[in-house]
């Protein structure tokens, strides 16, 4: 059972880094390439790489005490909220305007 | 040769002098009273609910999660699953409308899925509320929070355009 609760944490871990490997690339993607980053851009950007994070140890910590199969709900649905985190933060920083070229 | 059609009529023990008209009750007698040792912290603030639960204040977590919704936590559960309906609605849309990336296969891949992933976030909140809580106020919470970080933004500005 601990070792079927650590597979999980492991594997949907390793995905949801994949998330946050995504924002902070994007971050030095953008600042690499000369893009100027503002006030809300850094916002919205910090909060794509938090996303996954809070994601993983939310669903950490309600899935603790519950059955295996709700533990793995948890953690698919924290995976999946963090994608639509990205997308949602995605859309909104072309939206406010949080980064530009000047 | 009316015995065919009278065993159509009755089932084999129906003359059993233990059955009695109406219901009765079955199995060892449970107190209403002192069975909290289920969830302690859930029949502590059990009366939290609707008014009609205060009766229940006492009685163990099993008995709340057996207890009738109240028709005002039905119409709430209605017009939050209506919204996530529609949330789901709306991401499937732009799952469907977002053109493919190009950036090397993996991202390619993981972006594709990730769109699909964003359209099942949806029912899959919708899920983990209504399976992983017992209390109908942690439900409709969670449901409420979800009808917040859910919103379809990226269709919404595709329409704002």
């Amino acid at each position: 059972m601990k070792i079927a609760r650590t597979a999980l944490a492991v594997v949907l871990g390793l995905l949801l880094a994949y998330n946050l490997w995504q924002a902070v690339a994007s971050i030095v993607d953008l600042v690499g390439h000369g893009v100027v980053i503002r006030g809300s851009g850094w916002v919205v950007l910090i909060a794509a790489a938090i996303a996954p994070v809070a994601g993983f140890v939310a669903a950490l910590l309600l899935g603790r005490g519950r059955a295996l199969w709700a533990l793995a709900l948890l953690y698919v649905t924290a995976l999946a909220v963090s994608w639509l985190a990205f997308l949602t933060l995605s859309a909104l920083l072309a939206r406010v305007g949080g980064i530009g070229l000047t | 040769m009316n015995r065919g059609d009278d065993e159509a009529l009755n089932w084999v023990g129906d003359d059993d002098p233990t059955l009695a008209a109406g219901w009765k009750p079955v199995g060892p007698k449970v107190p209403l009273e002192g069975g909290t040792e289920g969830e302690p912290a859930d029949s502590a603030a059990g009366g939290e609910g609707a008014p009609n639960v205060d009766g229940l204040a006492g009685a163990s977590g099993a008995a709340i999660v057996a207890r009738q919704l109240t028709s005002v936590e039905l119409v709430v559960f209605g017009l939050l699953g209506g919204v996530y309906l529609l949330y789901t609605i709306g991401w499937a849309l732009v799952a469907l409308k977002t053109p493919p990336l190009d950036a090397g296969m993996l991202n390619n891949f993981m972006y594709s899925v990730g769109l699909w992933l964003a359209v099942a976030a949806v029912p899959l909140w919708f899920g983990c509320a209504m399976w992983l809580t017992r209390r109908p106020v942690r439900r409709i919470v969670s449901l409420a929070i979800g009808a917040i970080m859910l919103i379809p933004f990226p269709f919404l500005f595709g329409l704002a355009k």
